[in-house]
């Protein structure tokens, strides 16, 4: 009977001694990570767009003075895997881009949990996934992405997936640009995802790995083979009620999916 | 025998000497004052955001009952004549009906009085500029502003410490334990304590009907219809854009088309430029909230416009040219009716319940 009780003792010592070692495993395997920084910068004409300054839109002058967009489901992919960077961000060139220096920095978003390893895809979606489109601000503290309420638009049940504003020349004068334009897209078919594959991305511990993603501005107005006609599209809601409202609505999420640039 | 009860005597003496308490040998002392802090519930409306506290100012009974006395009490102004609520009346929504608000000196200052009717839901800056980012950073400011109550810290917190029941005050909210402990700080904190259960009740005729318990009039419905473009067979008005969310304010910063400024250094007011230095924030001002709008007139950061009609008037105009005037303010086109119907609209934003909560009434 002693020989039973020493022997179970003996097991429960090596089983505790077992379970430690095991434990130190898994915190040396926590080390094999490393941060991966993704970087989106507004550009326009090659070059990164400043809010407020004036551009040319195929021979009119235009003037952004607001330029955001929800992130959603930013991941690196291996083939097989994915990992999340970023479930939710909000990027608004609206406050980086007042100046060339902030306008070249753009903004970044960074993950330093990032394991080791090879990837070959990036994807990221552009808008509110439908689950967490049905909360609202009020179910978020205000520095979280979603506790904006500037960002949602509580008629459509919707955050507003992205803006575009600004002015545009009318008289041929760019000294006033006498007219503006308001690019407001919401609501759960306005939700685009992006994809880009062949990638080569290598995390290396150590140093962090940059991702720069570059948006095409220009492309935000684009429609067919050449741009909208900013005298007759003008603003949008994506006001479900309106047919031609939606219409335009589409095609502008569209444009964001397609003015995404991988570096 | 004698020994005897000389030794029990001796023994009672000793006893009761050394039960008896010392009076405190420091006067300002307040170690002897209980403090036993009791949470303060404040009650939100589910559709409002979050109330968020700061980790080194919870909300207690007894700071936000400090708050309360000073927010009303004039010895806060250099010549006791005014307080907090001289600018912010409770009978007027925590307005003062006046264009812009003078001070102890009669000196009138530029910006009119804010209401501060769910001012701890805004976290994008304070003032019509936002250059204060807390409620305690922003309720240091009025008491030494030439054209607000013209004081300086120093003579309150002397006058503060002269105040048997402040002390006691601030020990109990504070747990202070000497009057030389009080600080400027923690005025400020108790301040903001009793700023942030100035809440409203979501009730208005408004919420009412967003909620399926009223019925709007037809006039109400259309102006609610443009407010928040609803219908594509109605005007857009384009209010909600700047006047959305439940507090019907995103709290940003806009230019809404009151003064024209060819340059942009050119406005008579720099608002928000001033503080961000960033020259397409001149003649930026923070969005405030339309709850109660039709009981805080005169409007606008100067009070240039006496009636709701004239407001209505001014967006439906288009406003001004300035290259940084909001994109959303342009000529709405809107027939008389429209305007009507937005007025109507904006009266059903009304609802005073809130004011009767005891808490915030003058203790005085």
């Amino acid at each position: 009977m002693q020989n039973i009780l020493k022997l179970a003792f003996l097991s429960l010592l090596i089983s505790l001694l077992f379970i430690t070692i095991g434990c130190d495993e898994t915190n040396s395997s926590e080390g094999d990570i490393t941060q991966v920084d993704v970087t989106f910068r507004a550009m326009y004409n090659e070059a990164p767009l400043e809010i407020n300054e004036r551009y040319d839109l195929d021979g009119r002058t235009i003037m952004i003075e607001k330029l955001s967009f929800y992130l959603a489901d930013l991941s690196l992919k291996d083939g097989i895997k994915e990992f999340s960077i970023s479930e939710i961000d909000f990027i608004d060139f609206t406050t980086t881009n007042t100046s060339q220096e902030g306008a070249a920095a753009g903004v970044q978003i960074s993950k330093n949990t990032v394991p080791l390893g090879d990837f070959d895809g990036l994807s990221l979606s552009i808008g509110v996934p439908s689950d967490l489109n049905e909360s609202v601000p009020s179910d978020f503290s205000s520095s979280h992405p979603l506790g904006r309420t500037s960002e949602h638009w509580s008629q459509w049940d919707s955050y507003i997936f992205s803006k575009i504003e600004g002015k545009y020349d009318t008289d041929g004068d760019p000294t006033q640009l006498e007219e503006s334009f308001i690019f407001h897209v919401g609501t759960d078919p306005m939700f685009r995802i992006q994809e880009f594959t062949d990638m080569d991305i290598t995390t290396k511990e150590g140093s962090s790995t940059s991702v720069e993603l570059d948006i095409d501005v220009k492309e935000l107005f684009r429609s067919g083979t050449g741009y909208i006609d900013l005298t007759v599209e003008n603003a949008i809601h994506s006001n479900p009620d309106n047919p031609e409202g939606f219409a335009l609505a589409s095609k502008i999420s569209d444009n964001w999916k397609n003015s995404l640039i991988l570096r | 025998m004698l020994i005897r009860y000389s030794l029990i005597l001796l023994t009672a003496v000793f006893i009761f000497t050394s039960c008896k308490k010392e009076p405190p040998i420091d006067e300002n002392d307040l170690s002897h004052i209980d403090y036993n802090p009791v949470e303060y519930i404040v009650q939100i409306p589910d559709e409002f955001p979050m109330l968020e506290v700061p980790a080194d100012n919870p909300m207690t009974q007894e700071g936000v009952q400090l708050g309360r006395r000073l927010f009303y009490d004039p010895i806060l102004s250099a010549d006791n004549s005014m307080s907090c609520s001289s600018c912010h009346q409770l009978n007027l929504n925590f307005t003062d009906g006046k264009a812009t608000s003078p001070g102890i000196d009669g000196i009138a200052g530029n910006r009119s009085s804010m209401s501060l009717e769910n001012v701890g839901l805004f976290y994008n800056g304070l003032f019509w500029d936002g250059r204060s980012t807390s409620l305690e950073e922003q309720a240091l400011e009025p008491i030494t502003n030439p054209i607000e109550l013209n004081n300086t810290w120093e003579n309150v917190i002397s006058k503060l410490k002269e105040s048997e029941d402040y002390s006691e005050r601030f020990r109990k909210a504070f747990g202070i334990t000497n009057k030389n402990e009080i600080t400027k700080e923690l005025a400020a904190k108790a301040l903001a304590q009793f700023e942030r259960i100035i809440i409203s009740n979501a009730n208005s005729k408004y919420d009412q009907f967003e909620r399926g318990d009223a019925f709007p009039t037809d006039s109400e419905y259309n102006g609610f219809d443009m407010f928040f473009d609803i219908s594509p067979d109605m005007p857009d008005a384009e209010c909600s854009h700047c006047h959305g969310g439940p507090l019907l304010s995103t709290n940003e910063y806009i230019n809404n088309g009151l003064d024209e400024a060819l340059d942009l250094n050119n406005f008579p007011d720099l608002g928000r430029g001033e503080i961000t230095n960033y020259i397409f924030d001149n003649g930026r001002f923070r969005v405030p909230s339309l709850r109660n709008i039709a009981l805080t007139a005169p409007y606008m950061h100067d009070g240039r416009f006496q009636t709701l009609e004239e407001v209505i008037d001014h967006y439906d105009s288009g406003g001004h040219y300035a290259d940084n005037v909001d994109p959303l303010i342009y000529n709405l086109g809107l027939s008389e009716q429209n305007k009507q119907d937005l007025l109507a609209f904006l009266h059903t934003l009304t609802d005073t319940t809130y004011l009767s909560n005891p808490d915030l009434s003058n203790p005085f």
